[in-house]
């Protein structure tokens, strides 16, 4: 096992992200010279650019002035700056750019500052509708007045609550309400009387029965008897039935009257009531309106409160009876019949420090985004009320920016099409979740919508936005302003002092330790290699303020009081050691030739190629070994990886990239007969890309030259058609990850890895494979052709085609075009194509 | 001279007419003096009399249509409706614990009042509602049958404006009986006593029951004649007392400004010691 993989980082150069003092080779190998090719090994300068701070004069971090956050991100600005300002539908902003950039954060600076400027939107309140209360009335105030009003009416209906009660029991309305009453009293009493009077003079009596009232004839005060009445003479009984019977009609008359009468008194007494309450509300309501004399819409709605405070006097006042119900309705909870004059502050801008609100909505369902109706249970029935409309983001963001995240919006069931629709109508439409569901059945309100004057800025990656703006042709209707966010920028020296101005930011704001010169300069080291460019510095940020945070963590338990260079290499080196375990036994495995990997010797038709893997965020290179069989055959280059299903389409399209390249260069005047098989051995998953495309082409010349190839070098390049090595991804990786095996065995001084000369500016080598390169005892070597790198690694020439046409004798080109005209002889011979195809498969 | 203690019992007439502001004012004052509550229910004689002549007919006053009476069914009509005044006195004197006879009487119904009360009687007699009921005349001879028994009448209007606050003694002298009732009224109740002095001489009225008054907060007004004042004089001057009781002396005119005040301040009148 390698010591590397059982050692703590700091122990061991060989797994650190940045050049180490430690971890040199034991032994002295010969020192790598120049390449028999007369290739030269790339310099220690350029495996490594250290940082150049002379543009940013520092001791620590503490001494640098703060930058803003948007530094790097001229594109990005520039969209903002439009987006942001352009007022005009449609404008809405679609921030992208790679995760971990800050973009939040940057364009919440930028925005909150540009906030500053704007005056304040208006406030919004919900005032119930008297007329129809389902559907609430939606107000509009001045920035910071909605309050106000809410506190004048509070401070009405108190007041109303007091003087209407004193009032009604005031000696002028008891009097007046008493005159009424004994109006009517004696008016009925008067009617009642004339017929009593009328009815004791003809000795008849008024006589109340369970259910009514009778008129019976009596002698000598008292009811007659019925023995008694039948005794009188028939003239007589006949006149006093007679009498009773104009009594009864005039009874019937006055009964008749009486609801008349009734309603009479009660509407006297509702006019009483009404002046007295008109009188005693008016001043009250006059005194609530004096503050908002000047918005005209504010005086209709406190006048359309008089006229129901007037017409409801009876919530503030109650009748001998009533009383106890009186102390129910009055009491101040949610239903209570006051809360009709309530006022419900929706927004109020009186909160904000800003001249415009920014908000950020990090769970945007429905109703956090266009607010909600609440419903209270009461008695087992759920109820609402205008009280119960709560704002939504789109609310509080109203008049300024909303900021969301595209990825939580589009989780959130309904939440992408409210918002379209909501910008698409410009008024915000309180919509009822539970209604699209089905899930309730119960009285709801329909407010009245919101006009919407906003600038949404949505926040995504880069793939979000293109498969949206695939798929979803609205995106453009409302998201016309792309800003997108650079992964990376120049390394120039004045980038550098930025990025270094932007880390003392992210200090300051993390409240971390002072960050010396030397700490600094290894953190853009670092930006440098994160971003895969010696020559670019990575703008995410995030990655940057992770190795800041715990380097001041590594710091404080050194019992430092500034970060210095070793805790920034030790917070990078810590962070690789956690996430390498798997990089540690994938080196075991070809440490134990488990995995056979060879570096030393030479073999025909065998090579080293380089790998990445990538899993949970940390990439590592690995070495595989790829062989090549050749024999007559048909033309065909066969890809095993892609026989069996374990390549992808890029790795078959570098193979068949061959084929292109061995038919343009050798053998043009005969037809190409060749059965060549190429395969990553022991490679049991898929394989993807063309970074190996050139090291295939190597074996494959190797075998058909028959000329062994080194194995103390391996190989990573994609090839086309031409010849040309062109440039891969994850190039530090992958001459790390041979370099590793390698310094596990023990270095020979002669190994090495060619990479395409297009990556050498990507080079930000770890320090010990830079040390170990400058000691040229090990050697990394820039390709630019396939001819380079045949040479480099067979010690023959390449040669080129004379004017004869044909290539020099002895070089590899001679070889391989005379093993094919081989073949084609070999194939001739046997006349039939579909015989070698046959004998192919 | 009868003392709030010798009151024994609260006699109410339960009839086809009962308000249910004198049932209830009727089962507070049983409750705060804890009295006995007697119910009776009196069968007319006279209206079994009617109902068997042969043009009888009755007018409901709901429907404002005739319908004719007839002997058998009224019987029935009648007995129902003393079953149900009883059940209802039952019900009311069960929510607040108190003790209760109830009677159904044959004959008129002064003539009951006239043999079922005596001295240390309360009886309550509610103001009717209705005008019709009014105008039947029965209640003012009722209420004249009452004063002139031995009992104290209680004098219920047919609305309540309160349910609480002060009780008012309207007395002719610093003994008036009236003082000592309302002081315990006011005590039992945890109310104000407000005491009106009618009398010239202006010493400290004589309040009996000491426990009572040093539980209680009185207040001493002067009100001149107040029984010569008119309904304007009685809401003019009563108004700040929010008063929840009177309780007046059964002398002269006491009936006449009872039912003033009942009248115009809609609070019920004890009138104690009635004119014999």
């Amino acid at each position: 096992m390698n010591d590397s993989a059982k050692q703590p980082p700091a122990d061991t150069g060989g797994s650190t992200g940045v050049p180490s003092q430690g971890n040199k080779p034991d032994s002295l190998p010969p020192k790598t010279e120049s390449a028999p090719s007369g290739l030269a090994a790339l310099t220690a300068e350029q495996l490594y650019r250290s940082t150049d701070l002379s543009k940013l004069a520092f001791e620590t971090t503490a001494d640098i002035a703060p930058v803003e956050e948007l530094v790097g991100q001229a594109r990005a600005a520039s969209a903002l700056r439009f987006g942001s300002r352009i007022d005009k539908p449609g404008f809405n902003l679609f921030v992208i750019g790679p995760h971990g950039a800050s973009k939040l954060e940057a364009v919440r600076a930028v925005l909150v500052e540009q906030a500053r400027h704007q005056p304040s939107p208006s406030d919004w309140v919900y005032v119930n509708n008297f007329v129809d209360p389902d559907k609430p009335i939606a107000i509009k105030f001045p920035a910071g007045r909605a309050p106000g009003f809410k506190a004048a009416m509070h401070a009405l209906i108190d007041d109303v609550k007091t003087a209407l009660p004193a009032v009604f029991r005031s000696e002028d309305y008891q009097s007046r309400r008493t005159a009424i009453d004994e109006t009517f009293q004696k008016k009925q009493g008067q009617a009642f009387g004339s017929l009593r009077e009328e009815a004791t003079k003809k000795e008849v009596v008024i006589v109340r029965t369970p259910f009514g009232f009778a008129l019976a004839p009596t002698s000598n005060g008292k009811i007659i008897p019925p023995e008694e009445f039948n005794a009188l003479p028939e003239a007589k009984r006949t006149e006093l039935q007679n009498t009773i019977q104009v009594l009864e009609r005039e009874l019937e008359r006055i009964v008749h009257q009486l609801p008349q009468m009734e309603t009479e008194r009660r509407d006297e007494i509702r006019r009483l009531n009404r002046e007295t309450a008109q009188f005693t509300v008016g001043q009250l309501v006059e005194k609530s309106k004096s503050s908002f004399g000047d918005l005209p819409k504010i005086v209709e709605v406190v006048e359309r409160v008089r006229a129901d405070l007037v017409d409801n006097i009876a919530l503030f006042i109650s009748e001998g009876d009533d009383s106890e119900s009186r102390s129910d309705a009055t009491n101040e909870r949610a239903g209570s019949p006051f809360d009709r004059y309530d006022v419900n502050v929706l927004v109020t801008q009186g909160e904000h420090d800003l001249g415009v609100p920014v908000i950020e909505e990090l769970h945007p369902t429905l109703g956090n985004l266009v607010g909600r109706i609440e419903y209270l249970s009461m008695r087992g029935v759920l109820v609402t009320n205008f009280r119960l409309i709560k704002a939504g983001a789109l609310h509080r963001a109203n008049g300024g920016y909303l900021l969301l995240d595209v990825r939580h919006l589009l989780s959130e069931p309904f939440s992408w099409t409210a918002l379209k629709r909501t910008l698409y109508r410009g008024e915000i439409a309180i919509e009822d979740i539970s209604r699209f569901l089905g899930l309730t059945n119960t009285v709801s309100l329909q407010p009245d919508p919101i006009p919407l004057k906003i600038k949404v800025v949505l926040f995504g990656d880069r793939l979000l936005y293109f498969l949206l703006t695939t798929f979803d042709p609205e995106l453009s209707d409302h998201f016309n302003v792309v800003a997108d966010f650079e992964n990376d920028f120049d390394r120039t020296p004045e980038n550098e002092a930025v990025l270094a101005r932007l880390s003392a930011m992210i200090v300051k704001r993390l409240d971390l330790r002072p960050f010396d010169r030397q700490a600094i300069g290894l953190l853009l080291e670092h930006a440098a290699r994160l971003a895969d460019h010696a020559g670019k510095l990575t703008l995410i940020t995030d990655r940057l303020q992770e190795v800041l945070s715990e380097a001041d963590f590594w710091a404080g338990e050194a019992k430092r009081k500034i970060v210095v260079r070793e805790d920034v290499e030790k917070a990078i080196n810590e962070r690789i050691f956690r996430l390498s375990r798997l990089r540690d036994r994938a080196q075991e495995a070809v440490i134990e030739k488990i995995s056979l990997i060879e570096t030393s010797g030479s073999h025909v038709g065998q090579i080293n190629g380089l790998s990445v893997l990538e899993l949970g965020g940390f990439s590592f290179g690995r070495p595989s070994r790829i062989t090549c069989q050749v024999r007559p055959g048909a033309g065909k280059v066969v890809d095993i990886e892609r026989e069996v299903e374990l390549g992808g389409p890029i790795h078959s399209k570098g193979v068949l990239i061959l084929s292109g390249f061995l038919a343009g260069r050798y053998a043009l005047d005969t037809p190409m007969s060749l059965f060549a098989s190429l395969v990553f051995e022991q490679s049991y998953g898929g394989v993807e890309g063309d970074s190996a495309s050139s090291a295939e082409l190597y074996a494959l010349m190797s075998a058909l030259a028959d000329v062994p190839i080194r194995q103390d070098l391996a190989v990573t390049g994609s090839v086309n058609q031409h010849g040309e090595v062109q440039a891969i991804g994850g190039v530090n990786e992958k001459i790390e990850g041979f370099f590793d095996i390698c310094n596990a065995r023990g270095l020979t001084g002669t190994q090495g890895v060619l990479i395409p000369q297009a990556n050498v500016q990507h080079l930000m080598l770890r320090r010990n494979v830079v040390e170990t390169c400058a000691a040229r005892r090990f050697a990394v070597y820039p390709i630019a052709t396939i001819g380079d790198g045949i040479s480099l690694l067979t010690g023959l020439p390449a040669g080129e085609r004379e004017s004869n046409g044909r290539f020099p004798q002895g070089s590899m080109n001679q070889l391989i075009e005379d093993r094919l005209r081989s073949f084609a002889s070999i194939r001739k011979s046997f006349g039939k194509d579909a015989e070698l195809d046959r004998l192919s498969t | 001279m009868p003392r709030y203690s010798e009151f024994k019992r609260v006699v109410l007439g339960l009839q086809h007419n009962r308000s249910p502001a004198g049932l209830k004012v009727a089962m507070e004052v049983a409750a705060l003096l804890r009295l006995e509550v007697c119910g009776f229910f009196v069968k007319e004689e006279g209206l079994a009399n009617f109902a068997a002549l042969p043009f009888a007919r009755e007018l409901n006053p709901l429907s404002g249509a005739w319908q004719s009476i007839d002997v058998e069914r009224l019987s029935l009509q009648v007995d129902a409706a003393a079953s149900s005044a009883e059940r209802l006195l039952a019900e009311a004197v069960s929510r607040r614990g108190l003790s209760f006879q109830f009677q159904i009487v044959h004959g008129s119904i002064t003539e009951t009042i006239a043999s079922l009360t005596r001295s240390g009687d309360i009886y309550v007699a509610s103001v009717p509602t209705s005008p019709l009921e009014r105008a039947t005349g029965s209640f003012q001879l009722l209420l004249d049958t009452a004063l002139r028994s031995a009992a104290a009448v209680l004098l219920v209007p047919s609305r309540l404006d309160r349910q609480t606050g002060s009780i008012v003694a309207v007395a002719n002298d610093r003994n008036d009986i009236c003082i000592d009732v309302a002081t315990a009224i006011a005590g039992a109740a945890k109310e104000d006593l407000v005491i009106i002095e009618d009398f010239a001489v202006e010493t400290e009225p004589q309040v009996a029951t000491g426990a009572a008054r040093a539980e209680v907060k009185i207040t001493r007004l002067r009100g001149d004649q107040v029984r010569s004042w008119n309904t304007r004089d009685i809401v003019s001057f009563f108004q700040p007392l929010q008063e929840r009781l009177v309780v007046i002396s059964g002398n002269t005119a006491a009936d006449v400004i009872a039912t003033s005040i009942a009248g115009a301040r809609r609070v019920p009148v004890l009138i104690v010691e009635p004119t014999r």
